[in-house]
């Protein structure tokens, strides 16, 4: 059964900006799934809509068979949002919002704790944990908002552009995090980017979206392979090049 | 309640530590009192001090060199003024000139003449105003009293000597007043504590809702801006809680810091009084505006008080559910705590205007508008209790509860949809290419 189904999306902002155009895909379990496409595309917006944050304006999305529309709270208990522009509450402490957000998933120490513990791992905060997030720098906050999100263990985890604002070395290894976590505990990732070397190297199936369009979708292997180019960077100039040529 | 109590800590815990609101709440307003209380103090003092010494240096010029002259100038010896003697008053701008001289009283040469003949005598008073302050004014004003103290004196000697009472001469017919409230009956000697007392029990119950709703008005708009403001509000959509659970969290939250600001307030306030008062303490016109003050509460009864006490409750869930519609929508804290204000401001005007207006003589009909009116209700709840106006009371109170339920119910409504997100006030409509 797939984890998150998405049918024939559209969502109409007021002033009638047509964000998304009738998008449909799929996530099935444990698998990592990558939209990727211009800017202003309506990868955002997509996330929003299965976060329970913005409505449909027509479609359905089921997340674990629950719709985002009726079933608002069941959908919640399944997933983890990292949003694109996200803070944190600046007078706590990276350990003290990491227990903030434990406890609201559950009540069980035990699972807090471990959920903490694999928070710390994933972040690579060391002792600043126990500073307070004001003090951070804008890599250190987007690790600490990483660890968060996955560390609850979600079925499906939606990380919107998750390394933005990351060094090479240090969004290298929150890719290594977000692959071996997801897989080690079935966690179902649908991820936005910009970088095509992240979405090559994490995800098991992409689709570009393009103007409220899904055009394209596939495993990144194939895709290569069926348009004959030699990476994602290729295939994406190649697809949104050429409609951009055709004004 | 389990994320109830979470949302709750979490908030105290940012609303202690945070210096936003600290400073919103205590500090700010600390230091405002502070100075006012260093200033008024100061000033009374002064004031006081001031009128009872006799400090400073009046110039007098003598030209009548006669008995009662001499003795209005030991007169003013007496009071402890030093005495300058002119001889003339061809000096007279010249000395005046010098800021230490108060004045410079002229005694022409008619003056014991007029007095021994029971003929009104006049002296002349010179005085140079070198500063439009109150204080500056208030010191040359002074020899106008001495002069004026110096006659009532005088003006019983002379009534001695003719063999006459002089209390009975300066008030020949006096008062005493007896004011009749619903059925008791109360002695009044001073007016002015009567409409004093009167103003404050009519203002005293809107006023602690106004000061309490929005103390915690602030405070919730606030954490909800706050929200925003540390792009948390994203992500606390999204999480498993209960978005209503989430508010009602942070207005308990506002609820506890509220009150305990009032209590900081209230502690301030009485000590601030208390020490206005202890200077003024002379005055007999407050003992009796207590006993006012203690009258009325009994007139007014435990139905009136409680009737409210249900329409303050509602005004002030009436006023926080407008801030909490308002807060969703607003960007940062700066704009929820302008709104705020927006919204605190209109009813500080009707309490102001509720002293001053007289709605006992209105037709039935208005008033039954009026009691209709959330605030404004409030506002003259004092009027319908003492006017034993039931329906008007039930109106108020009930109103005022309906009103909260309606708006509360409006702001659920909203929380639940994708407008807390994508509607946005006081923000210029992005520009579409
Ligand atoms: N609140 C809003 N009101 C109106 N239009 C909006 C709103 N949010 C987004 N849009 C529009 O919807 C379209 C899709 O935006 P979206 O943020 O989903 O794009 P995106 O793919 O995430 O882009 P980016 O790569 O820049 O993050 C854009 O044209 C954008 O202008
Ligand atoms: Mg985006």
């Amino acid at each position: 059964m797939d984890l998150l189904v998405v049918n024939d999306l559209v969502k109409i902002y007021p002033g009638n900006v047509e964000a998304l155009r009738g998008i449909s895909f799929k996530v099935e379990p444990g698998e990592v799934y990558g939209l990727i496409g211009p800017n202003g595309a309506g990868k955002t917006t997509t996330l929003r809509i299965i976060a329970t944050i913005l409505e449909p304006t027509h479609g359905e999305v089921y997340v674990d068979g629950y719709s985002v529309v009726d079933q608002p709270d069941e959908v919640r208990r399944r997933i983890s949002y990292l949003p694109e522009e996200a803070g944190a509450y600046k007078y706590l402490t990276g350990l003290e919002f990491l227990e903030f957000i434990a406890k609201i998933y559950t009540d069980d120490p035990r699972l807090r704790s471990e959920m903490i513990r694999d928070a710390l791992a994933i972040s690579g905060l060391g002792e600043r944990i126990k500073d307070k997030i004001r003090t951070y720098s804008k890599g250190m906050l987007r690790r600490l908002l990483v660890a968060k999100t996955l560390m609850v263990k979600p079925k499906l985890a939606l990380l919107d552009e998750p390394t933005a604002g990351l060094d090479v070395l240090n969004a290298q290894r929150i890719r290594y995090i977000i692959k071996e976590y997801a897989k080690k505990h079935g966690i179902a990732v649908l991820l936005s980017s910009h970088n095509m070397l992240e979405v090559e190297y994490l995800c098991d199936r992409i689709g570009i979206l393009y103007r409220g369009k899904l055009i394209v979708e596939g495993s990144p292997k194939k895709l290569i392979e069926e348009y004959k180019v030699v990476n994602l960077e290729e295939l994406f100039t190649k697809l949104i090049g050429e409609q951009y040529e055709s004004f | 309640m389990r994320v109830f109590k979470i949302i709750l800590i979490k908030e105290l815990k940012s609303m202690i530590r945070d210096p936003k609101i600290l400073i919103a709440m205590f500090i700010v307003p600390f230091i405002i009192v502070g100075v006012m209380y260093g200033i008024v103090v100061f000033s009374t003092r002064q004031m006081v001090e001031e009128a009872v010494r006799g400090r400073g240096v009046i110039a007098i010029v003598d030209e009548d060199q006669g008995y009662w002259s001499k003795n209005l100038t030991e007169y003013i010896k007496s009071l402890g003024f030093k005495i300058l003697r002119l001889n003339n008053t061809t000096v007279l701008l010249e000395v005046l000139n010098n800021r230490s001289i108060l004045s410079a009283i002229v005694i022409p040469s008619d003056f014991t003449e007029n007095i021994t003949r029971n003929n009104t005598a006049y002296v002349e008073i010179y005085t140079y105003i070198h500063s439009p302050s109150m204080s500056h004014l208030i010191s040359r004003s002074k020899a106008i009293g001495v002069i004026m103290s110096y006659s009532q004196n005088l003006s019983e000697t002379i009534i001695k000597i003719h063999g006459l009472n002089p209390k009975y001469i300066s008030h020949p017919v006096n008062t005493t007043m007896t004011v009749i409230l619903k059925d008791k009956m109360i002695h009044v000697n001073d007016l002015g504590a009567l409409i004093g007392g009167f103003t404050m029990i009519n203002i005293a119950f809107p006023l602690i809702a106004f000061i309490l709703a929005s103390f915690l008005v602030q405070l919730t708009a606030t954490s909800i801006a706050v929200e925003k403001e540390e792009k948390m509000f994203e992500t606390i959509l999204s999480l498993p809680i209960n978005r209503l659970e989430f508010i009602a969290a942070k207005i308990v939250a506002a609820v506890i810091i509220g009150f305990i600001g009032i209590a900081f307030y209230g502690a301030l306030f009485a000590w601030y009084f208390g020490s206005v008062a202890s200077i003024s303490s002379s005055s007999p016109a407050s003992s009796s505006s207590f006993n006012v003050f203690g009258i009325l509460f009994d007139i007014y009864g435990s139905s009136g008080l409680g009737a409210f006490f249900i329409a303050s409750i509602g005004l002030i869930l009436f006023v926080l559910g407008i801030a909490i519609i308002l807060a969703l929508f607003v960007e940062d804290v700066r704009s929820a705590q302008m709104i705020t204000s927006y919204i605190v401001m209109p009813f500080m005007f009707v309490l102001v205007l509720s002293m001053f207006l007289d709605i006992t003589s209105y037709p039935q009909s208005t008033r039954y508008i009026i009691s209709l009116i959330p605030f404004v209700n409030i506002s003259f709840m004092s009027t319908f209790i003492f006017t034993g106006d039931q329906i008007a009371i039930h109106i108020s109170a009930l109103s005022s509860i309906l009103y909260a339920i309606l708006i509360m119910y409006i702001a659920s409504k909203l929380i639940g949809t994708e407008k807390v997100f994508t509607l946005k006030l006081f923000r210029r409509k992005k520009i579409r290419t």
